[in-house]
C-alpha cells in the first residue's frame, strides 16, 4: 500500500487525470476498482458494465487498479 | 481486485497505482503505470498520463477499424485462486499485490515455483534504457555496454514501436518485455532521431529477465524468497553514523528486530544463534557496505546468497566492533 503521501499524490493525479478525461472528448470510460466520485467523469466500478457501456460507444476504457 | 479478471486486467501486480487504455474487447492500449526502486512514483506523471490520453486514443480508433479480440481464456480472480482460498481470513479488500500472493504461493505449495517466475515486468533500465518521467519515450540515458547501446540508441531518441507494439509509456515497454523471452531474445525497435525514423535490434542473452538486487529491491514479491536474514531494521542517518565512526558513504542499520515469530521465525533463532542482538549497528553484510535501503539489502539477502553457506556480519555493538559467521539457511 502507498504511505500517506503517496496516497495523496495519487488521489491529486487521479483528480487531475479526471479533468483531463473530461476535457479530452469524448472521454474515455473510467473503471475504478475501488470506485470514485468526480463530476464529470463517468466513474464505473463494475468492470464488465464499462466493458458494455464503451463497446455501444466505441470508446475506451480507462481501467484504473490502487 | 476482489472479482477483477487479471488474465483481461494484466498489469504488474506488484504497483500500487495501474491504469489501462483498453479496447472493450479486452485489447490493452496502452498500460500507464511503472516505477523503479526510487519512489513509487518515479514513473507517474501528469504529462505522460495526457499522452496516453491523447495518444492512445488514436490508437483506439486506428484498432476499432480492424478489430483482432484477444483469445477468451477463462476468468481467474485474485479470491478464487486457491492459496488465497487457503488463508484462515479473507482480506476485507484485495490489493493489486495479493495477486502475485496468490500466483506464487499456488506455485510454491505444488513446488514448482522458480526463482525466475518472479522476473516480471522487466525495469527498461535491464535493457539499457532509462526513460524520461514525463515524455516517456525519450530516452534519457542508454547503459554503457547493455543491449540498447549495442543496438545503437541514443539519449534523445523517442521510441516508436517495440516488438511491433505501439509504446507510449513506461509501462508499455514493459509490458513489450515482459512478454518477451527469458532466454537469448530479439526485439525490434523502431524509434525518432532527429525526425527520421529509424530501426534497431535489441538483442538480449540469456538471463537478461534477472533484476539485479537493487533492480529487484521495491517488489514485495521478495518477501517470500529464501534464503532470508532473519532480521532487519532501520538504517543510520548521516547524523548518527558520524557519531559512530561510520563512512558517511557506507550503508549501515541498528537492527529492530529478529524474526521470531509465524513461518519464518527459524530464520531468526539462526541469527540470534549466530551471536546477533536487536540494536547492533550492522555496517556490512558479507563485505558488503553499497547498500542503499533496507529494501536492497533484503533483496541483495535473496538473490545472492547461498543456501548452505556462511556470511560475514560485522556489527558495532555498544559502540565496539564485532563479527559474526551467519548461516545461511534454506
Amino acid at each position: 500500500m502507498p504511505n500517506r503521501s503517496s496516497a495523496t499524490a495519487i488521489l491529486v493525479l487521479l483528480v487531475l487525470v479526471a479533468g483531463l478525461a473530461v476535457w479530452l472528448e469524448p472521454a474515455p470510460v473510467i473503471a475504478d476498482d475501488e470506485g470514485a466520485e468526480i463530476a464529470g467523469v463517468e466513474w464505473l466500478t463494475d468492470l464488465d458494465v464499462a466493458r458494455a457501456k464503451a463497446r455501444e460507444s466505441g470508446r475506451p476504457i480507462l481501467a484504473v487498479f490502487r | 481486485m476482489k472479482g477483477v479478471d487479471v488474465r483481461t486486467f494484466h498489469f504488474d501486480f506488484d504497483l500500487t497505482f495501474a491504469a489501462l487504455l483498453m479496447h472493450p474487447d479486452g485489447t490493452i492500449h496502452h498500460t500507464y503505470a511503472g516505477r523503479d526502486w526510487t519512489d513509487p512514483q518515479s514513473h507517474l506523471s501528469v504529462g505522460a498520463f495526457v499522452d496516453v490520453l491523447r495518444r492512445g486514443r488514436l490508437d483506439h480508433d486506428a484498432y476499432a477499424k480492424s478489430p483482432r479480440p484477444p483469445k477468451r481464456q477463462k476468468p481467474l480472480s485474485v479470491d478464487q485462486m486457491p492459496w488465497m482460498k487457503r488463508r484462515p481470513k479473507q482480506p476485507d479488500c484485495y490489493h493489486c499485490h495479493n495477486v502475485n500472493d496468490a500466483r506464487f504461493g499456488d506455485a510454491r505449495d505444488r513446488g514448482t515455483f522458480k526463482r525466475r517466475d518472479a522476473w516480471t515486468w522487466p525495469d527498461p533500465v535491464q535493457v539499457g534504457l532509462r526513460l524520461d518521467k514525463t515524455i516517456q519515450t525519450s530516452v534519457v540515458e542508454v547503459v554503457k555496454g547493455s543491449a540498447a547501446a549495442k543496438a545503437g540508441l541514443q539519449p534523445g531518441d523517442r521510441l516508436r514501436t517495440l516488438g511491433g507494439a505501439s509504446v507510449l509509456t513506461f509501462g508499455d515497454v514493459q509490458r513489450v518485455l515482459d512478454a518477451s523471452a527469458a532466454g537469448a531474445e530479439t526485439i525490434p525497435v523502431v524509434f525518432l532521431r532527429d525526425g527520421a525514423t529509424k530501426n534497431a535490434r535489441l538483442r538480449l542473452a540469456k538471463g537478461w529477465k534477472q533484476p539485479t538486487p537493487l533492480v529487484f529491491s521495491w517488489r514485495s514479491t521478495k518477501w517470500p524468497m529464501a534464503p532470508k536474514p532473519g532480521f532487519g531494521g532501520r538504517p543510520l542517518d548521516a547524523a548518527q553514523k558520524r557519531k559512530l565512526g561510520i563512512d558517511k558513504s557506507h550503508f549501515a542499520f541498528r537492527i529492530g528486530y529478529l524474526v521470531t515469530w509465524g513461518e519464518n521465525a527459524y530464520t531468526g533463532r539462526n541469527a540470534a544463534k549466530a551471536g546477533l542482538r536487536k540494536g547492533d549497528v550492522v555496517v556490512s553484510v558479507g563485505g558488503k557496505t553499497d547498500l542503499t535501503s533496507m529494501n536492497h539489502f533484503h533483496a541483495w539477502f535473496r538473490l545472492t546468497q547461498k543456501p548452505g553457506s556462511t556470511v560475514v556480519v560485522k556489527v558495532l555493538r555498544n559502540g565496539k566492533p564485532k563479527t559474526f559467521k551467519l548461516s545461511v539457511l534454506k
